[in-house]
């Protein structure tokens, strides 16, 4: 029973979504508000749970004395990030702000780095081999010369020539390569996320036959 | 100079974690990165309460209370209380979360499939130009490609042919990545470097 | 000239002073000569200064009257006036208030008068100064100062007779002895600063002959130059000499109200530019009214721009000043340092650069020095008007108004109008001064100093002040000139032949007489009708300031206060015995002087024409008076831009010219038969059906252009604009729903119908082969980390994409140890797990679930760097601690996994994923990282898996259903591929739809012409 119940409150929630096809509506809203509400609810909760209690609370009561010291630095920056909520303390804040900002900013470059331009400019290189055949090899300067010129093309620096702002022609050349290759891209993108969405509303309309068929 | 104490915080912090690529020190660099982790953690919770004051204020407005916020109070309340007390692994909170939340936004991105395929018909009527046939060009033969009709192999299409034309967005994304790649480099390097400062506001 | 000499104007000769009729021709010199020969030139002065002064004061109101005469000859000079009248007033005021003459010469034509009877009562030589450090300080103060020696220069230039000059002029070289007066001053300035240098080549005889008509006066005014700084040039201490009279207790009246002029009289004179001086200087008290006249029969040939200058009052800008300065500087220049006020001392522009008149103004002068100005020097013209001069009642014979027309009859029609004109503004006055009109004599006024004309002039001022103050001054001028039978214009001398003899003996007079007479006569119902005539609009309402200014001089006091001074010119003309003619004389024959002797009439030079745009209405109504009182002198004569002021419809109607110069002919009654025997009922009737005064202008087509836009904004922005008819949604909402339903119906039909779509599954997918590889070569001791970082709207397809995979991993025994730094990522992957077993998994055997990573990337790299129990101390269920988890070994890193598979909707996260824990998990080369993506991400991680960063991907749907053909364990994906295939299906055809659409669209539309 409980199970049907919830059926049926996701086959309503989902007809209340739908009536966007009909514009704007409150229904529409009521869905929507209803989802973040839960969403927040629930994240709000899992974070107590997560992140409070397992990482602030457990390791200063439970853990060594190591552990509780080093507990004590995110408990006290935790605490000024809090001051954000008021905005006479919202100064305070800034410290753990500036600490997140570090680190992230850290982790972003270091990513960067290793992940994607050491990974991708390594591969481009190694892929320009005739190990894997002429086609192979086609296809790699093919996407090497695409994503050089995809590049170039987000390369806007330019020189003023009086009123004119312009490239070198060469860059211009290449940046019109880069446009080709990056309206490939963004159709596969637009292919892609019709297919993401058509999917999912196969699902959805699926689900809802099935409710039907359960309530029939 | 604005905010040094968290600038000098910031760089250092930032400097020692970037350094933990490179260099052996995960101890530390695990240390600090837990610590943000955590701190990201608050920081989330802050947001959401934060979403739950704005709402409060605009239920609270005297002439036009928004009754959706008193939707949203509701179900962030109601929500939050049983996942509060019944955990967040339980399983009737799970059938919650999946009840409405799967639902919703599901139906959500079902919604855009709709949307885009409206958009699919007025694909020829915006502005035209190398980068809009292309970008249309492209459209419809990964949509086929998609679709299975021209599939590797058993399509229409030899799967080497194929297999050459799903190469070509890989060049256009690489740069792409590489471009976002630069770009963070950049943003993160200025940020180390004490020239942005997005925390002294 | 020696004082003690008396140039009759009739026949030239020298008679002594005291002698009242030439004793050569007998014609009459008292009037003029009662100062003397300085008496005599002050006399032409005076009637310049009254003529000049009223063109000054009231460019329009002389226009119009000028006008009204141009009226009997063209319809385009009825327009002149009165807006010209307008305009002038408009821009008198600011200048009359600050010379402050006597009258308070508050408003435009006050300005004139105000002076102007100053100027008279300054018969004393003192007030011969004043007046004309009165006079000049109003053009100072209003920054005509510069302006009006022009003026008074020009008159000189207009008089040669001989030379071509006109009528008016000779009559006045022969009636005006101040004329010959004035030259001597250049005589005593053969030591003068005009330097013959200065003359500029173009010096015409005019000029020359006006110089030697200036050196005359000078003797006689030479006991003023006392009073004179020593800085000025001798000339202008010559002027001082002679204006020393200026300084007599009359002109201390008359300066009382215009304080400023007594207070520095010399200043004033010497600022009033040396040929000013000297003008002024020449004259004597005595002479004052003969100033005027000299004023008047020189302000008459005023070429338009002076006759702009005078009238239009404007503060003393630079320009103005400095412009004048320099026309009058240019002769001057060894007196720069004479000239006090830096005003005229500006730097002079080129000789070559000054404009025709300026050269003109140089020639003058410049010829006093080089030609002492002798008797010998001055032209033709000049001697006879010394002549005339010298020449007894010559002096009254300028008493009637200046009527450009010969024609009698339409003169008197056209004094008519003069005298409805100015009706209107004396109509408080006319009973008085219409009383007074017999009693007043003009000589004798003129005689006593001319108290009684100044009173006149200032009475009249006020009155004047609304119609034609020029009128007023000059008319007393015309009073003091006796009529010169000899000098005459044939039109005149038709005038004196038709009128009878009654009134006056001399013809002129007679003539005046004549219309005198109806003048009076219409008098009883005109008073009504000319206040009906005087609208406040189109004649300058009087000012108090104008009215108490006359009062204010003791002279006007002692005379008839409210007696008009062109009242009193009447009275000259029908008591005396000239009165009239002269007037006429002068002035008739200066138009054609004027408007043709003057350059500017046409070309001006830009500095004059700003003057002349700048707001000076009077040089419109100058030029137009000038072109009227040529005899068929067009208005084509006229520039420009004074054209271009005229108002194209406003003027006098016709039909009051027309019915004026008819003439009604009684037909019942006793004077039946008689014709224009009632000019009263013609102008009752003309005056009430006077004109509706138009600002018309004539604007040229670019101004057209421009105000049309105008105009048309004007109206666009008054318009109520329809607002935009507000989009309907309705259009909107039934395609979408319409393209929502054609698309869920694609969808529905292959779910219901259970369709296999129109292909096959595909076998292979971008980078799949190394995924089916890498997730089936894992085993059963194989730990794999499981990255759930969708969202729960992606749920559906990420379900079916990774379903077929974690299905196999789990029959394969592969344990799983799933995390998510989506905070929705562990309930989700809770019910991905409860799907894949069917039931929820054990988490110390199957599949643990380790919760939440904060942080994002940040965690990541934590779980990178540090060991799992670290990164997360306890499961998703609290109550379950990661290191109790067996297939998770205490201390274990994220290489020890051997596998990571990775579910995302998004390509951020994949690409965190990858560039955090890709290097951490390299250091075991046989895991490998999976990447089970959405459709959406999938373009954008397939370079990772291209780059052999990743070992395997498959993304949506259709990775889904291929990796579970891979495995022959077809599945969910498969059942939803129909449907799948068919909505991309719909979406290509969509596109397509859209394109035979926009095509169709394209080729239906009218094609708009380039350039349409």
């Amino acid at each position: 029973m409980a199970e049907m119940i919830w059926l049926l409150v996701g086959f309503i929630l989902t007809l209340l979504i739908f009536s966007y096809l009909l514009g704007d509506n409150p229904l529409f809203r009521l869905g929507t508000y209803l989802l973040v509400g839960v969403t927040a609810g629930y994240s709000a909760a899992l974070v107590i749970d997560q992140v409070i209690l397992k990482r602030l609370v457990v390791p200063l009561l439970i853990g060594p004395w190591d552990k509780q010291l080093l507990a004590v630095v995110p408990l006290l920056l935790g605490l000024l990030l809090f001051s954000k909520l008021s905005p006479s303390f919202a100064r305070l804040g800034n410290l753990p702000v500036a600490y997140m900002v570090g680190v992230g900013a850290a982790v972003a470059v270091g990513g960067a780095v290793t992940g994607t331009i050491f990974g991708q400019v390594s591969s481009s290189i190694q892929s320009l081999t005739f190990g894997n055949g002429i086609l192979a090899l086609i296809q790699a300067v093919i996407v090497l010369l695409g994503a050089v010129s995809t590049l170039v093309y987000f390369q806007f620096s330019a020189r003023r020539n009086g009123q004119e702002v312009s490239r070198p022609r060469l860059v211009e050349w290449i940046a019109k390569v880069g446009q080709v290759f990056i309206g490939i891209t963004l159709g596969a993108v637009f292919a892609g996320v019709y297919a993401s969405a058509l999917t999912t509303l196969i699902q959805r309309l699926e689900f809802l036959m099935n409710v039907i068929l359960e309530l029939i | 100079m604005r905010a040094p104490f968290s600038t000098a915080i910031a760089i250092a912090v930032g400097l020692v974690v970037l350094l933990g690529y490179f260099l052996p020190i995960d101890s530390l660099r695990g240390v600090l990165v837990n610590w943000a982790v955590t701190l990201a953690g608050l920081a989330a919770l802050v947001a959401i309460l934060n979403l739950v004051g704005v709402h409060w204020r605009k239920l609270r407005t005297p002439k036009h209370p928004d009754l959706y916020s008193l939707v949203f109070l509701l179900a962030f309340l109601a929500t939050f209380f049983v996942v509060a007390y019944l955990g967040p692994s339980d399983p009737q909170v799970q059938t919650i979360v999946t009840n409405i939340q799967i639902p919703v936004e599901a139906t959500l991105l079902g919604i855009v499939a709709i949307i885009l395929t409206l958009a699919a018909l007025r694909l020829f009527s915006r502005r035209q130009g190398l980068m809009a046939w292309v970008f249309l060009v492209s459209v419809v033969f990964f949509l086929l490609l998609g679709s299975g009709i021209l599939g590797f192999g058993s399509g229409l299409l030899p799967a080497g042919m194929v297999q050459f034309f799903q190469a070509l967005p890989i060049a256009g994304s690489r740069g792409i990545l590489l471009g976002m790649a630069l770009g963070s480099l950049t943003a993160g390097l200025r940020i180390l470097m004490g020239t942005d400062r997005p925390y002294s506001g | 000239m020696a004082m003690a000499d008396i140039r009759c104007s009739m026949c030239g000769r020298n008679n002594p002073e005291d002698l009242q009729e030439c004793k050569f021709c007998g014609a009459r010199l008292k009037p003029m000569v009662a100062g003397g020969l300085e008496s005599a030139q002050p006399a032409a002065k005076g009637e310049e200064t009254d003529w000049l002064a009223s063109l000054r004061a009231e460019a329009p109101a002389d226009s119009s009257a000028s006008d009204l005469v141009g009226d009997l000859k063209g319809s385009d000079e009825e327009e002149i006036p009165d807006w010209l009248t307008r305009l002038g007033a408009l821009d008198r005021p600011q200048e009359e208030g600050a010379p402050a003459v006597q009258d308070g010469g508050a408003d435009t034509p006050t300005f004139s008068l105000g002076r102007l009877p100053e100027e008279k009562p300054s018969g004393k030589p003192e007030p011969s100064q004043d007046e004309g450090e009165d006079w000049l300080l109003s053009l100072r103060s209003s920054g005509i100062v510069e302006n009006e020696p022009t003026q008074k220069i020009h008159p000189a230039p207009d008089v040669p007779e001989e030379d071509g000059l006109p009528e008016w002029l000779s009559n006045l070289g022969e009636s005006e002895p101040p004329s010959i007066a004035i030259p001597a001053e250049p005589e005593k300035t053969g030591t003068s600063p005009l330097p013959e240098a200065n003359l500029p080549p173009g010096n015409t005889d005019w000029l020359r002959s006006f110089a030697a008509n200036v050196e005359q006066p000078e003797p006689a005014n030479q006991p003023q130059t006392s009073a004179e700084p020593a800085a000025l040039p001798d000339w202008l201490s010559d002027f001082k000499e002679n204006s020393g009279i200026e300084k007599t207790p009359a002109a201390e009246h008359q300066d009382e109200p215009a304080q400023p002029v007594i207070e520095h009289p010399e200043a004033e004179s010497v600022i009033g530019l040396d040929w000013l001086a000297e003008f002024s200087a020449e004259q004597s008290a005595d002479q004052k009214p003969d100033q005027e006249m000299m004023k008047e029969t020189a302000e008459e040939p005023l070429p338009d721009w002076l006759a702009s200058f005078s009238q239009g009052e404007r503060p003393p800008s630079a320009a103005g000043q400095e412009t004048l300065s320099t026309a009058v500087e240019q002769p001057v220049e060894p007196a720069d340092s004479v000239l006090p006020v830096g005003e005229t001392t500006k730097p002079v522009e080129p000789s070559e650069e000054t404009p025709d008149w300026l050269s003109a103004f140089q020639g003058m002068s410049e010829e006093p020095p080089a030609e002492p100005a002798t008797e010998e020097v001055a032209p033709d013209w000049l001697r006879e008007f010394q002549q005339a001069t010298a020449e007894p009642g010559e002096e009254e014979a300028p008493a009637t108004p200046p009527l450009p027309t010969p024609a009698g009859e339409v003169s008197e029609t056209a004094f008519e109008m003069l005298e409805g004109e100015e009706m209107p503004a004396q109509s408080d006055l006319l009973k008085e001064w219409l009383a007074g009109m017999t009693p007043v004599e003009p000589t004798e006024a003129f005689l006593a100093g001319h108290p009684a004309a100044e009173a006149a002039r200032a009475e009249s001022s006020p009155a004047r002040a609304e119609s034609s103050p020029a009128r007023a001054e000059s008319s007393p001028a015309r009073a003091e000139e006796p009529p010169s039978t000899g000098d005459l214009p044939d039109w005149l001398r038709d005038l004196q032949t038709s009128v009878p003899d009654e009134q006056a003996p001399a013809e002129p007079a007679g003539k005046a007489a004549s219309w005198l007479q109806e003048f009076q006569q219409a008098l009883p119902a005109e008073e009504g009708a000319v206040e009906a005539f005087v609208p406040g609009d189109t004649l300058e309402p009087e000012q108090p300031g104008e009215k108490e200014a006359p009062q204010r001089t003791p002279a006007e006091a002692e005379t008839q206060p409210e007696f008009p001074s062109w009242l009193a010119s009447l009275d000259t003309s029908t008591t005396t015995a000239a009165p009239s003619p002269a007037a006429f004389v002068e002035e008739e024959p200066t138009r054609p002087a004027v408007s043709s002797g003057s350059p500017f009439a046409v070309d001006l030079p830009d500095w004059l024409s700003q003057f002349g745009e700048s707001g000076s209405p009077g040089e419109g109504a100058a030029a137009g008076a000038a072109a009227t009182r040529e005899e068929g002198a067009a208005p084509a004569e006229l520039p420009s831009w004074v054209e271009a002021m005229r108002p194209a419809q406003s003027a006098v109607p016709g039909g009051l010219l027309g019915d004026l110069t008819e003439q009604i002919v009684e037909k019942a009654g006793p004077l039946a038969g008689l014709r224009g025997v009632l000019p009263g009922n013609t102008l009752v009737t003309e005056f009430r059906s006077l004109p509706v005064y138009t600002g018309k202008l004539t604007p040229t087509d670019r101004q057209v252009t421009n105000a049309n836009l105008l105009e048309e904004m004007l109206s666009q922005e008054t318009e109520p604009k329809a607002l935009p008819a507000r989009r309907t949604q309705a259009p909107a909402i039934i395609l979408r729903l319409a393209v929502g339903a054609a698309l869920i119906l694609a969808l529905l039909l292959p779910l219901i119908t259970n369709f296999k779509g129109f292909s096959p599954i595909p076998a292979v997918a971008p980078g799949s082969a190394g995924f089916v590889d890498a997730v089936t070569r894992l085993s059963t001791p194989a730990t794999v980390l499981v990255a759930v970082e969708f969202e729960a709207g992606f749920s559906d397809e990420m379900r079916l994409a990774s379903l077929g995979v974690l299905r196999s991993l789990a029959n394969r025994g592969v344990r799983m140890a799933l995390v998510s730094t989506n905070p929705a990522g562990p309930v989700l992957a809770n019910h991905l797990l409860a799907e894949v077993y069917g039931r929820p998994p054990d988490p110390m055997k199957e599949a643990v679930n380790l919760g939440y990573l904060p942080g994002g990337t940040g965690s990541l790299l934590e779980l990178a760097a540090l060991p799992l129990q670290n990164v997360s101390g306890a499961t998703f269920n609290v109550s379950i601690y990661t290191a109790t988890v067996p297939f998770i070994q205490p201390g274990s890193r994220l290489d020890q996994f051997a596998a990571i598979l990775l579910i995302t909707d998004n390509p951020e996260n994949g690409r965190a994923w990858i560039e955090q824990t890709v290097p951490a998990l390299k250091r075991n080369p046989n895991a490998s990282f999976l990447v089970i993506s959405s459709a959406q991400a999938a373009p954008m991680l397939l370079p990772y898996s291209e780059a052999k960063q990743i070992q395997g991907m498959i993304s949506g749907l259709s990775g889904g259903a291929m990796f579970e053909k891979q495995i022959q364990k077809p599945a969910d994906a498969a059942k939803s591929w129909g449907a799948y295939q068919l909505g991309m299906l719909v979406a290509i055809v969509f596109i397509g739809i859209g394109g035979v659409l926009r095509g169709l669209a394209t080729i239906l539309r009218p094609r708009v012409k380039k350039g349409g």
